[in-house]
């Protein structure tokens, strides 16, 4: 696959016509993806909510189809909760491990909130070096230097303008939950402030107030404070690009402070939390960070229409990179992530919210062997749990994909599983690829080198 | 034929534009825009007396202001004016104040428990948190001397990815943060190299409560501090270490070697290794160690630049063989290139201490506590919140100074609300904190006085169009110059304004 570095150098090569207008590089940009892209209006406009592991999570919650011979080659042994010869084991009908999210997993599937898909492997590049899988998996590509997935997608979205209005009337279209994250960066896409990632704080917190100053301006007064700042804004103006973040940063500080004071707060969003006709009280996500921030997420992705990408990962989601003590953590983490998900889809499908996705996956999968420290080393094959979004055309939910098998010499650390030669299987840059492919792009392998997600019934089922 | 000569222009400026698309590189300059373009070739060299007696004196103030806001130290107009009414200032003394700061970080004081007992006195603490927030309060009590290069040496490298304690971590502990502190305070304060110092830090039970496991610590070492990105090395690397573990929660995320030590030798990295030690011992005499430090540290300090002008800047100073860190740092940060080119955004330490050193400010009682408040249910402008936290993160502090617009609010309250409009109004009482009245108390009135706190904040004089908008914001709300009395009035007017400029939250670049 072309690389979009690639193609710049090859057109500016041939020559261009003399009439490009400043900047050359947004402009050629455009015309990249004009020319590779082949884009249809979606019936909807889907939104993502997108849930990065850092870390690297383990699959075993999510398939412990090897589990009898991973525990007999493993340096040290699995608990008996894990024997599928011990009647009382904690490996439910599909071969998840209950407690650590499995009971609730296939309560998901059942309702057909949730797909699964166990072999998301890598076969380029595979480093499993946190840094540089980290950035491949965010910028859905084996090139560091592409823009992230959401700045790719926004520039998309500014081509082509599926809104039904002005791109510059959006409100909050992007938004981060985590502050900074690979997932927005630019790298050589330019892309117009309102289609920039605006931080919000998933619980609530209101630091774009300004406290009064009474030396400016009196009470219900806000004249001089207005005037000053648009005094800075003229002189910073001179210097757009060495102060482009903070520029941007302080023009969006009024409008989030407004936005959060009438519509994203604590007051606002729990009173706007529908009742559950099974309960009849209303929903309750779990007083925990994944329960708080998926709540946001939720929240937000429902009350603003415009909001279409909301990133959510961070270490305050977990840390998963489980080198030690892992089944000590592991098990409660998973078993809370999957908890906020059960409560995030009931308030989808409440809403009747059908375009929400709701992605999961992270730097890659670990090992299998326990080792020493009883924790699982970096490893490759990890597992996409994919949530909501039942109303998107092709979307297939309740599926249960990818079979593994156990490699590595027993009794050695690199122990792994690994798709079977039958089994589906895809890159991660698949999942970004399947996130343009719902916003309208045809042909996203051209973004990502990898073709999106085969959610159709041509790939087998495995789920019971 | 003219048509195509065009043509060829136009090909040429595109794959210009094209090829330096992301670049950072040196500044060009105050008024830069940012357009950090590689330099060909960076100026290590020290600053001369011929370079500083080049500068005008407002330029001598910033550059004097840039080489304290990275010690987060600062220097008041009353520091370096004879008389900080700027209508009559005179430089206080003309020599090379930077010279003069290279010099004082070359005495020392002879011991420091006077100042560590009055930071204890002065000062509330958690009992637990504790090791996090103290070095802060001893950045701040301690003058400017070879201890205290030692503590912010010891400060900066602990917020790193070589050495950071990693508390987010559950496995990691506030403990550890004294353990690690001081380590590196005591090694760099005897003149250790850099190279044992990174060893003991390897061999540590806190790098293995932070990197847990033999493959998880062998990768890490590797890859943190030779820059050695090899998977196929690690299985080798993680036998020579098969024998240590880290026990589980229980039992107190303990170091544990055990007798199953690796026998059978093993080439790694260039040499033969057969136990830990011996590859701890490989990584420490590596030569791409130096290199590998020196390029984290440059990545910091010489943020914004293009990877490739770092990596060039960094393999220049590797190729002078620093031994120590003091060696180290003293050729990044006192070198030209540094002090007279970088522009990057500041560092809340650097931002927050330099202004407070030029301001007369008062830290309160619980301040240091407060900074480093890591309950995030709390609107309090604490480093946790500005997601700039101490000795938190697992790969140390972020490289890039977190921008976006919720970590900013957090940068530009604590600027705001916990600094410049912070005025001390009770000197009686300990746990009121922020600037003593004593600032304003300047014999400037009219343009000047406006100017006297651009010049003692900013290092730089106020423009035409601010002196002539802020006039008019005080007259509309009555306090005109006529009206005696109204100096602190029009202090926080001018200090708002100034909280709300770019430039506050930035190093430049000095012409």
């Amino acid at each position: 696959m072309i690389t979009r570095r690639q193609f710049l150098k090859s057109v500016g090569f041939t020559g261009l016509a003399l009439s490009l207008p400043l900047p050359f590089a947004k402009q050629e940009l455009h015309a990249a993806l004009l020319d590779n892209i082949d884009y249809k209006k979606p019936p909807t406009i889907p939104k993502i909510i997108h849930v990065f592991l850092y870390g690297g999570p383990s699959e075993l919650a999510g398939n412990l189809t090897n589990i009898a011979e991973i525990d007999a080659n493993s340096q040290n042994f699995y608990p008996s909760s894990l024997d599928p010869d011990n009647p009382d084991n904690d490996i439910t009908k599909n071969k998840f491990w209950g407690q650590a999210g499995g009971d609730i997993m296939e309560a998901l599937m059942a309702d057909k909130y949730l797909s699964i898909y166990r072999t998301v492997n890598r076969i380029k590049d595979d480093s499993k070096a946190h840094g540089r899988s980290v950035t491949q998996n965010l910028v859905g590509n084996l090139d560091l230097l592409n823009p992230g997935i959401a700045s790719t997608l926004a520039a998309i979205l500014e081509l082509y303008n599926p809104f039904g209005k002005s791109i510059e009337e959006l409100v909050l279209p992007f938004v981060s939950l985590e502050g900074e994250s690979r997932v927005f960066a630019l790298g050589d896409l330019s892309v117009p402030q309102v289609m920039r990632p605006m931080t919000l704080d998933a619980n609530f917190k209101n630091p774009y107030e300004r406290s009064k100053n009474w030396y400016v301006d009196g009470s219900d007064e806000d004249e001089n404070n207005n005037r000053l700042d648009r005094l800075a804004q003229s002189i910073s103006a001179r210097y757009p690009t060495k102060y482009a973040k903070i520029i941007e940063a302080f023009a969006k500080r009024a409008e989030l402070e407004a936005f959060i004071d009438s519509r994203f707060n604590s007051d606002t969003v729990d009173a706007d939390l529908p009742v559950d006709p099974l309960t009849g009280q209303q929903i309750q996500y779990p007083s925990s960070n994944f329960g708080n921030r998926l709540k946001s997420a939720v929240s937000l992705a429902i009350g603003n229409p415009d909001t279409v990408f909301i990133s959510l990962g961070s270490s305050g989601l977990g840390g998963w990179d489980d080198h030690s003590d892992a089944l000590e953590d592991y098990p409660s983490r998973m078993n809370g992530l999957m908890a906020a998900l059960q409560v995030a889809c009931r308030h989808m499908e409440l809403k009747n919210a059908d375009n929400i996705v709701i992605h999961v996956f992270g730097d890659f999968g670990r090992n299998v062997n326990l080792n020493n420290s009883m924790g699982w080393d970096h490893g490759n094959n990890q597992n996409l749990y994919t949530l909501g979004g039942w109303g998107i055309p092709g979307r297939a939910m309740g599926k249960l994909v990818g079979r593994t098998r156990r490699i590595g010499q027993s009794k050695q650390n690199r122990q792994f599983t690994s798709p079977t030669s039958g089994s589906y299987q895809c890159e991660p840059f698949a999942i970004a690829s399947t996130i343009f492919k719902y916003f309208g792009v045809q042909n996203p392998q051209v973004l990502t080198g990898e073709p999106a997600i085969n959610e159709s019934t041509n790939v087998p089922n495995e789920w019971i | 034929m003219k048509k195509s000569l065009i043509g060829l222009a136009v090909v040429i400026i595109f794959w210009a534009l094209v090829s330096s698309c992301g670049g950072g590189g040196g500044g060009s300059g105050g008024d830069s825009d940012g357009n950090n373009q590689a330099p060909s070739s960076a100026n290590l060299d020290q600053l001369t007396e011929e370079d500083w007696n080049a500068l005008s004196d407002e330029d001598k103030l910033a550059l004097t202001n840039k080489a304290s806001s990275t010690l987060f130290k600062g220097a008041s107009l009353q520091d370096f004016f004879d008389d900080p009414a700027l209508t009559r200032a005179v430089i206080r003394d003309d020599t090379n104040q930077i010279a003069g700061i290279e010099q004082k970080l070359a005495q020392s004081l002879g011991g420091i428990d006077p100042y560590l007992e009055e930071i204890d006195e002065k000062y509330s603490f958690d009992s637990r948190k504790k090791p996090m927030q103290y070095p802060l309060a001893m950045l701040y009590e301690l003058p400017l001397s070879r201890e205290y290069y030692d503590v912010w040496m010891a400060y900066q490298l602990i917020n790193t990815i070589l050495f950071s304690p990693a508390v987010e971590l559950e496995s990691c502990d506030y403990l550890d943060i004294q353990s690690i502190f001081y380590r590196l305070f005591h090694m760099i304060g005897t003149d250790d190299s850099i190279r044992d110092i990174v060893y003991e830090h390897m061999i540590s039970q806190e790098n293995w409560r932070r990197f847990r496991s033999p493959e998880d610590n062998t990768r890490e070492m590797m890859e943190i501090f030779l820059g050695h990105f090899s998977d196929a090395d690690v299985p080798i690397a993680s036998q020579a270490c098969k024998n240590w573990s880290l026990t589980d929660e229980s039992d107190g995320y303990r170091l544990f070697t055990d007798f199953d030590e690796n026998a059978e030798p093993l080439q790694l990295l260039g040499r033969s290794v057969v136990d830990c030690y011996d590859f701890y011992d490989t990584v420490a005499e590596h030569k791409k160690l130096i290199p590998a430090v020196t390029k984290t540290l440059v990545d910091i300090f010489f943020h914004g630049y293009s990877d490739a002008a770092r990596q060039q800047i960094a393999n220049r100073i590797a190729a002078s063989n620093p031994r120590t860190f003091r060696k180290l740092f003293s050729k990044i940060i006192f070198s030209k290139e540094y002090l007279l080119k970088v522009e990057r955004p500041k560092r809340f330490e650097e931002a927050f201490f330099n202004i407070v050193h030029r301001i007369n400010w008062f830290a309160n009682r619980n301040f240091f506590k407060d900074i480093n408040h890591a309950y995030s249910g709390s609107s309090y402008p604490s480093l946790y919140n500005m997601k700039q936290a101490a000795m938190t993160y697992k790969l140390g502090k972020p490289v890039a100074i977190p921008l976006d617009t919720l970590s900013f609010s957090y940068y530009h309250k604590a600027i705001r609300e916990r600094l410049l409009l912070d005025r001390k109004s009770n000197p009686d009482n300990d746990y009121d904190g922020g600037w003593q009245v004593e600032f304003i108390e300047v014999d400037d009135d009219g343009d000047d006085y406006i100017d006297y706190l651009f010049m003692a904040i900013l290092s730089r004089h106020a423009k035409p169009e601010e002196l002539v908008e802020l006039v008019q914001i005080m007259e509309d709300r009555g306090y005109g110059y006529n009206r005696k009395g109204k100096e602190m009035h029009r202090a926080m007017i001018v200090l708002d304004y100034i909280s709300r400029l770019p430039e506050l939250y930035f190093m430049q670049a000095i012409n």
